[in-house]
């Protein structure tokens, strides 16, 4: 496409002034402007284009210097204090350094030579075109962005790096700042107002609450703050990166304190309730509807024969009494076998176990998760790694010389402690106890044997089912076959897993 | 093989100690593979710990300086086996935190390994994390060899632990484990180096990462450390050298 085409093709929608003394000069390039631009304002001297210029404000402007009652210079000093933004460009036949200088003392646009060749022009009036609609995006998208940020009802700041750099008003509202200069010098690090509260965002010896975000953007966080008028508000607080702007993220809280939550998170709130109340399971799916809402990630947490097995998911759809997650193919078989799974998410205060599976949907990358309750321990309070022994283990229990007679099997094994089924508990067996366990494992095919010192840590009887914890007292060099078992196993059950 | 340790770095509070555990048959002799331990305060990072076949032995040795389970973290520079081939051995074993490039998540399941959760990805432009006192910087090294790289700057120490990245090719030495003269050793870092890294603009990425950090010490995972001098020596060459994509004539 030619220059001349491509500036009639950009031009159609803008208006110009020309100002110019000579009279056939104007009338020649009048005409030539014409065939461009669909309005053409003409102005004969420097006050006549001046009065043009504040009655039309046109973007751009074409002016001769030299000219009576006011010259180009100080027509284009005037223009420029009016509107900062007109793209000013002077054709003269005057080039002396004097002219120039002050051309771009006032910052005008391009200064052309006359005799004007009309290749030159039009190149300079096709990039003043383009410039202009440059800035018009960019004041657009400013006023756009403020506006969508003002309309927020959640506080709402955009960072580069950990500094605000824009807020909108409800958050400078509740930081008590007019804008942001004075939230940043009134506050130079917003964090400082999150209180402390179980399972919250915080400033703590563990590091400042924005490199805990900064080390996850998919979570979501609590945060706990007294607003200006001395209340509690309790906030959901999300930090998304900004794409292709590196730095950049923005920050929103979500004022969810009418949804009475904050109880939930005191210290054993859930985890000392194993039967809860209604009130609980329906702050529970509220929780989850928030997470839903922000879009934030949890992860699922399931055991195969001991092997923990963590995925990322996505929360689908919260329903009255089952959510819907979208999971890994790998996470689904686990729930398939397991026929159970828990959820786990920074928002809540403590892990969720779905006790029934509805519906797995493989081609859906779904699953339909329901009796859904806060879990009394935490998914990831298992320090150590406790798997389930291959069927053809044995185990010998000596307690002081006698060697227990019952029926008895490993449950499952770490390197820290041992789970035995035993078909009976002998009278006396009392916490503390000091044991001899002698358990005979295979690992490629050979016997390892695991002879150790153990303490009765924990014992359990329900249903005519005997349980007990041992924890090892193991020697250095025992330890170390307990390793090799424990590592080999867990690979023979992830072959195993992955055979499923 | 019995424990082959060396004491990097130790100021009372904070400790650098670097393993040699030979795990792979190179032609007529064994590669040296190095691994590395931080410990401060009682709490470990362990660096590169290798593959399946030296899980026993390295656990053992860690163990003679710090209890496994405080292990915090394990920094894996990069996917290969003799990196992170244990990767299921330690998560069976230990509480720590795994960290590597986003880019390798997913195919540790391949090493026995499923417990994504414990798992700390690193973006491609890396991380710093507060370790102690200190912090620990993961500097990309991308394509260096692998495309999802990382090197471990140690703020303390000042030690850059830089996985492939100044590895060369020698039978291990029990006695010898820093460069004594670096135009001799330059002849055990071409080959790998060539044919290995990416190009000399990846090669000159790192090296002006890695200048804009006080380095004392340079500890490759297979080969010899980089003290002094020889640290500016090895920056200059690997600044300097055409490799990968530059000798696309050679590969094609």
């Amino acid at each position: 496409m030619s220059d001349l085409k491509k500036l009639q093709d950009v031009a159609k929608d803008f208006t110009i002034l020309y100002v110019e003394d000579n009279d056939s000069l104007r009338v020649n390039a009048t005409r030539l402007f014409q065939k461009f631009f669909p309005t053409v304002y003409v102005g004969v001297d420097g006050a006549d284009g001046l009065g043009l210029f504040k009655k039309h404000r046109p973007p751009i402007v074409i002016t001769d210097i030299k000219m009576p009652k006011l010259d180009g210079i100080e027509m284009a000093k005037k223009i420029r204090h009016i509107a900062p933004d007109t793209k000013i460009i002077i054709m003269s036949a005057f080039d002396e350094k004097d002219y120039l200088y002050k051309a771009i003392e006032i910052g005008l646009y391009r200064f052309i030579k006359k005799p004007v060749n009309i290749q030159d022009l039009s190149n300079v009036l096709y990039q003043a075109i383009i410039q202009i609609n440059h800035e018009r995006s960019e004041r657009l998208f400013q006023a756009q962005l403020g506006n969508i940020f003002n309309y927020q009802s959640s506080m709402v700041a955009m960072l580069n790096h950990t500094k605000p750099i824009i807020a909108n008003q409800v958050l400078l509202d509740f930081y008590d700042a007019e804008d942001i200069d004075e939230l940043n010098e009134k506050h130079p690090d917003i964090g400082a107002k999150f209180l402390e509260h179980d399972g919250f965002l915080y400033n703590d010896k563990d590091g400042n609450w924005i490199n805990k975000i900064q080390a996850d953007r998919s979570k979501i966080f609590n945060v706990k703050m007294i607003n200006n008028k001395g209340k509690m508000r309790h906030f959901i607080l999300k930090c998304k990166d900004i794409p292709n702007k590196n730095n950049y993220a923005i920050l929103s809280f979500d004022d969810i304190t009418e949804l009475n939550l904050l109880q939930l998170f005191d210290t054993g709130a859930t985890t000392n309730n194993a039967d809860p109340d209604s009130q609980t399971i329906k702050a529970l799916f509220e929780l989850l509807n928030v997470i839903k809402r922000n879009n934030a990630k949890v992860s699922l947490y399931n055991y195969y024969k001991g092997i923990s097995i963590t995925n990322d998911a996505v929360i689908e759809q919260v329903n009255k009494d089952n959510v819907i997650l979208k999971t890994s193919y790998v996470q689904q078989k686990v729930i398939q076998y397991e026929q159970r799974s828990m959820i786990v998410s920074e928002a809540l205060p403590s892990a969720i176990v779905c006790e029934k599976v509805l519906k797995i949907e493989f081609d859906k990358q779904s699953v339909i998760l329901t009796k859904l309750k806060f879990a009394v321990t935490s998914a990831e309070s298992r320090g150590a790694v406790r798997l389930v022994p291959e069927d053809s283990h044995t185990v010998t229990l000596f307690i002081g010389d006698h060697k227990y007679t019952g029926n008895l099997y490993v449950q499952d094994i770490s390197l820290k402690a041992v789970k035995l089924h035993m078909s009976n508990m002998p009278a006396g067996f009392e916490l503390g106890t000091e044991v001899t366990i002698d358990m005979v494992f295979t690992v490629d095919k050979r016997p390892l044997i695991i002879n150790t010192k153990a303490i009765l840590f924990k014992k359990r009887e329900a249903n005519k089912i005997f349980e007990a914890i041992f924890n090892l007292n193991i020697d250095s060099a025992t330890k170390m076959n307990l390793v090799k078992y424990v590592s080999k196993r867990q690979m023979a059950l992830i072959r195993e897993f992955k055979g499923l | 093989m019995g424990n082959k340790s060396k004491i990097l770095f130790d100021d009372g509070v904070h400790k650098c100690i670097m393993f040699s555990f030979d795990d792979e048959s190179h032609e007529n002799s064994f590669l040296s593979v190095n691994q590395y331990l931080i410990i401060q305060n009682g709490d470990g990072v362990l660096i590169d710990p290798g593959s399946e076949a030296i899980f026993e032995e390295l656990y053992d040795a860690v163990s003679e300086y710090i209890p496994v389970d405080k292990i915090k973290f394990i920094f894996f520079s990069h996917q290969d086996p003799d990196v992170s081939g244990s990767i299921g051995q330690w998560a069976a074993t230990t509480s720590a935190k795994f960290i590597m490039s986003s880019l390798w998540v997913r195919f540790m399941s391949h090493y026995g390994f499923m417990d994504m959760d414990k798992v700390m990805a690193l973006p491609d432009h890396g991380a710093k994390l507060k370790f102690g006192e200190d912090a620990l910087k993961f500097l990309p090294a991308h394509f260096l060899h692998s495309p999802g790289n990382f090197s471990l700057y140690d703020t303390r120490s000042r030690i850059i632990f830089s996985g492939d990245i100044g590895a060369a090719i020698l039978p291990s030495n029990e006695g010898k484990k820093a460069v004594v003269n670096f135009e001799e050793h330059t002849k055990a870092l071409e080959g790998f180096h060539k044919r290995y890294m990416g190009s000399n603009k990846l090669c000159s990425a790192w090296v002006k990462t890695v200048r804009q950090h006080d380095v004392q010490m340079i500890a490759p995972q297979h080969g010899f450390i980089f003290e002094g001098e020889n640290v500016t020596h090895f920056l200059e060459w690997l600044g300097e050298l055409k490799c990968g994509s530059d000798n696309m004539d050679l590969l094609y």
